[in-house]
């Protein structure tokens, strides 16, 4: 609670008021001044009178939510809170005029990756005089925790992981889309004729055509070191989601180290959401590459970047 | 260069404020100022029309040009306004200024000129906002200068027009934020209703928590006050400090005039005279004069921190019918401002300690022509007057000219705080009158043994000159009767003799009289003093309206070492050492209805329970809202929140801390408190602490239950 410009200039004239009454007898400055105190009272009981249907909204949010990244988030307000302003501190929205009860929508942004189960609500109401402002912020608890991975940086892939990544009979993560021939099939009506296997289908008396399998790039495993700077350690999630990213996109396999609460994590992610929900609970804490691991290592930390050869790499 | 950028900063201009609903209820309060000033005689009929007329097209012009720059009206306004300030200062500087009550013209015509300047350039919401306070130091300045009740219109305009201003203020500054639109709002024409009945609902409570407020706050004025004004309404020739008195007709003393035994006032004498006209303040004041009850005008107002007898003159001279002066002539008072009057009783040693060294001060606003006589409480040390004065040897002051209506003037005076302790002490020290300064006021005709004989049988017990008083103050407030209409005098025979023995019927100046007789007759000091009592005070103006009927005599007896101590056996003269402090608002209820018509009583139980309901919802409100902020502080801390910090305080305790990243179940389990609860219940407990904190809804009392015994069985400890 605190005044407001126009709060302090009533406050003072009112004083001074009072003191011009006490000094020239003036009666009806006196009457002024207890006018003028009651709509102080008045302007400072209102608002919080107003502002107390904060306490009954609720709010409910999609599970993952990447930072940075502006999201709807659905407000249910019981109350109105008239003439009150409302935003969400965690994540963060603009202000809001809430005029009448209802559920609507507002849009909000995180702005770090984590881990949220609870969401905070400012509200502030001068209303209806303006003369104190009244403030309350109120912590809501959700009903699922919110993933918030971190906004995936603009990443180029090392150049030792491009030129490294020319495996013989495989693809490239610069060239991917390469075809190789898993297997032969009779033909079905609606095939197209460049898979037709001519050489099979004189032997089989019969036209075959060709099964392909997109051609199997090697793993990587991102390995994700959040121990340092909380600056650099974000920057570093973010370079982990963008290489996670990136080979996905190219098709190969991605394995995400990090370190939980709970420990360390090792295992594979299928897609943006997977990646995004793996960093956002990633701490900072001792990860290591398992014994053994295939394809290629990028271990992803503070102090920088490093790629490093598998077993079959 | 840096200071000017901040200046410019500063300076800048806001956002063009596009509602007009809340520039034209600035206007309003703006105009409701101005006229408030002005109608308390500040500024020319120039002035007037400039701002009746001025400022509204003004802030019209204001409104239209509001998103330009206005570089060269700024400099013209600035010029304009210096040009107002050199007016001012060279008005204050060219007269002598007595006191503050002196500039406040001067100034309200200046903050006229600056609110009129102003309001050619109110673009932006703060700009107005600045106008909407201007417009308050207006009312608080017209408040100063009123001393009527017609100031109650101004703040029926203003101040609605304030309250609906800053309410289109507050909701200018949400003007661009976005709305949270959820579905099924009020239609407009609803919410505007329901604007409306808000708006009235809260100048409702407003005034009623005003009314309430101004039961608490003190009275204006005080002993601090700097304000002495004082003003002549013209028209009064120097009389060189003889007596006047047009409000008696034919009987002005100055016109020689006088009213004799059996004639009756405004009829065979004193034709001519007004219906105040009060005959007491004359040379003389013949007790036989019948018809003389001046009625109900008002004749003068007081400002006054407290209420008091404001005294005009005092008899001395008693020849068993009729009172007369025996110092006619006064002496001229210097011409300073203040001009400081005499010592009390010209001759009469005073005693220190016994004055106040508070100052009482009392602003006198002639209504009618009357006397000129310079009323004031006892005992005057210096006025204020416009014109010259003249001293009594009675210590009372006169004006050198008429005094008609209009007339203002300020009296200080240095209030003895006198107790009945104090009285009763000084006449029972023994110190040792001096009659000879006193033989005026100890002198009597040839009187009846009787009246004598009375006065020495009721005051027999009395062991004190105050007992004495006390005891023929009681036995006249027992004996007789006040009366507007005493049987005729008869002619020869001693006034009070046969006031106190034949009629016991009479006014104030056979009983005044009476006393006075009685005490010189046991060889107290005695004289009968005229002017008015206290008068009706006014709760909104803080002003005593005083009344024809006002007028009023009673005695005055001496005291060693105190002085002369008023006392009246049909009022009450207040001492002032017993004085009581008043608030603002007293007396406020009975004021406004002795002036309302008769009300059914219904109405007034409805109008009183509507009000007392307004009050109760502002109070219990404030209750509610604090005892609910108070809960939800207690509340914002959950069970689960509060199960951890216990199991933390037992675990560190016990010597194991819990750890940053460690979860509650993880720190439960690491505790090994097996002696004290079994692996399941510990991990029961963190489950229920995880389930509270993280599930979708608190868990139940039984759970809650069993997860309190087994965090109470670990905090208990080995």
């Amino acid at each position: 609670m605190f005044p407001t410009q126009a709060g302090w200039t009533l406050a003072a004239m009112t004083g001074a008021a009072f003191g011009a009454s006490r000094t020239t007898g003036a009666g009806w400055a006196m009457v002024v001044v207890a006018l003028a105190g009651a709509t102080l009272l008045h302007g400072f009981i209102a608002p919080a009178l107003h502002i107390r249907g904060a306490r009954a909204v609720a709010c409910s949010l999609s599970p993952s939510w990447v930072a940075g990244h502006p999201q709807h988030v659905e407000l249910s307000m019981p109350r109105a809170l008239r003439g009150a302003r409302v935003r969400l501190l965690v994540p963060e929205t603009s202000w809001v005029r809430v005029e009448v009860a209802g559920r609507g929508r507002v849009v909000a942004r995180f702005a770090g990756r984590g881990v949220f189960d609870r969401v905070v609500l400012e509200a502030h109401c001068a209303a209806p005089l303006g003369l104190v402002r009244w403030r309350a912020t109120r912590t809501i608890a959700l009903e699922h925790a919110v993933d918030v991975g971190p906004r995936p940086a603009e990443v180029a892939p090392p150049e030792a992981l491009l030129s490294d990544l020319h495996a013989p009979g495989g693809g490239s993560w610069a060239r991917p889309g390469g075809d190789i021939v898993s297997s032969l099939r009779e033909y079905v009506p609606g095939d197209p004729a460049r898979l037709v296997h001519w050489p099979a289908s004189a032997r089989h008396e019969g036209l075959m055509v060709k099964q392909l399998e997109q051609p199997r790039l090697p793993t990587l495993t991102i390995v994700t070191d959040l121990r340092g700077a909380a600056d650099a350690a974000e920057a570093a999630a973010e370079r982990a989601a963008g290489y996670a990213l990136v080979a996905l996109n190219a098709g190969a396999p991605v394995r995400l180290v990090t370190s939980q609460r709970s420990g360390m994590v090792d295992g594979a992610v299928s897609g943006p959401v997977d990646v995004a929900r793996r960093l956002a609970r990633a701490t900072a804490g001792p990860v290591s590459r398992r014994a053994g691991t295939e394809g290629f290592v990028l271990l992803v930390s503070c102090a920088g970047d490093t790629l490093e050869r598998g077993v079959s790499a | 260069m840096k200071v000017l950028q901040r200046l410019r900063q500063v300076n800048g201009p806001g956002v063009p404020e596009e509602s007009i609903a809340f520039r034209a209820w600035v206007l309003v309060a703006v105009l409701a100022g101005e006229v408030a000033v002005l109608r308390e005689g500040a500024g020319t009929s120039a002035l007037w029309f400039a701002c009746i007329v001025g400022t509204p097209l003004a802030f019209v012009f204001s409104h239209r040009t509001r998103g330009r720059e206005h570089l060269l009206l700024k400099v013209g306004l600035a010029a304009a306004l210096i040009v107002a300030l050199a007016r001012f200062t060279r008005t204050v500087t060219g007269t002598e200024v007595a006191s503050v009550a002196d500039v406040q013209v001067p100034l309200a015509e200046l903050f006229l000129w600056i609110q009129l300047l102003h309001s050619l350039d109110v673009p932006a919401r703060r700009d107005l906002m600045f106008s909407l306070a201007s417009s308050f130091s207006l009312v608080i300045v017209s408040g100063i200068l009123s001393v009527d009740t017609s100031f109650a219109l101004v703040l029926v305009v203003w101040g609605p027009a304030a309250l609906a201003a800053l309410v289109c203020s507050e909701r200018s500054t949400a003007t661009g934020l976005a709305r949270f639109e959820p579905a099924g709002t009020l239609g407009g024409v609803e919410a505007r209703g329901r604007a409306f009945v808000a708006m009235a609902l809260g100048v409702v409570g407003i005034t009623a928590v005003g009314g309430s407020l101004l039961a608490v706050l003190p009275a204006a004025g005080g002993a601090r006050t700097i304000a002495f004004p004082f003003r002549s309404a013209g028209g009064g020739g120097d009389i060189l400090g003889s007596l006047s008195n047009p409000s008696l007709g034919d009987a002005d003393p100055l016109s020689g005039g006088e009213a004799r035994r059996g004639t009756r006032f405004r009829e065979d004498v004193g034709r001519g005279a007004a219906s105040y006209g009060y005959y007491g303040f004359s040379r003389s004041m013949d007790l036989g004069v019948r018809g003389v009850r001046p009625d109900d005008t008002l004749v003068m107002r007081v400002r006054a921190p407290a209420a008091d007898f404001w005294r005009g003159q005092t008899f001395d001279a008693w020849d068993g019918q009729r009172w007369t002066l025996s110092d006619e002539q006064g002496t001229r008072l210097s011409r300073e401002i203040p001009t400081q009057v005499p010592g009390e009783e010209l001759g009469v040693p005073e005693v220190a300690g016994v004055m106040s060294a508070q100052n009482f001060v009392q602003t006198f606003y002639v209504e009618r022509p009357g006397p000129n006589v310079i009323f004031g409480a006892s005992r005057m040390d210096h006025v204020y007057l416009a014109s010259s004065a003249y001293a009594l040897s009675d210590g009372t002051v006169r004006a050198g000219a008429r005094l008609p209506g209009g007339t203002v003037y300020t009296v200080v005076s240095r209030r003895p705080q006198v107790t009945e302790q104090m009285l009763r002490d000084a006449s029972a020290s023994g110190q040792h009158l001096d009659p000879a300064p006193f033989s005026r006021y100890l002198q009597l005709p040839v009187i009846p043994d009787r009246v004598s004989e009375l006065a020495r049988s009721v005051t027999a017990t009395a062991p004190t000159a105050y007992d004495k008083v006390r005891a023929l103050e009681a036995w006249i407030a027992a004996n007789t009767r006040y009366s507007l209409d005493p049987p005729a005098a008869e002619q020869d025979r001693d006034a009070v003799d046969q006031f106190l023995f034949e009629d016991r019927v009479g006014f104030c100046e056979q009983i005044g009289s009476s006393l006075v007789v009685l005490l010189r007759s046991l060889g107290i000091p005695a004289r009968l003093v005229v002017g008015f009592t206290p008068g009706e005070r006014n709760p909104f103006t803080g002003l005593y309206e005083v009344r024809g009927k006002d007028a009023h005599a009673w005695a005055e007896a001496y005291f060693p070492g105190v002085g002369w101590q008023g006392f009246d056996p049909t009022a009450n003269v207040p001492l002032a050492g017993e004085a009581s402090s008043l608030s603002a608002g007293s007396g406020a209820w009975s004021y406004v209805s002795r002036r309302l018509p008769p009300l059914p009583r219904e109405l007034v139980v409805a109008a009183g329970s509507v009000g007392a309901a307004v009050v109760s919802w502002w109070g219990g409100s404030l209750a509610i809202g604090v005892l609910s902020a108070r809960r939800a502080r207690r509340r914002a801390r959950s069970w689960a929140d509060r199960s951890l910090v216990r199991l933390e305080r037992a675990g560190a305790r016990a010597g194991r801390g819990r750890r940053p990243c460690e979860t509650a179940r993880a720190y439960a389990l690491a505790l090994e408190v097996h002696d004290l609860a079994s692996t399941a219940d510990v991990r029961a407990l963190a489950d229920a602490i995880d389930k509270d904190a993280f599930g979708p809804a608190p868990i139940d009392d039984g759970e809650r239950a069993r997860a309190e015994a087994v965090l109470t069985l670990i905090e208990a400890g080995p």
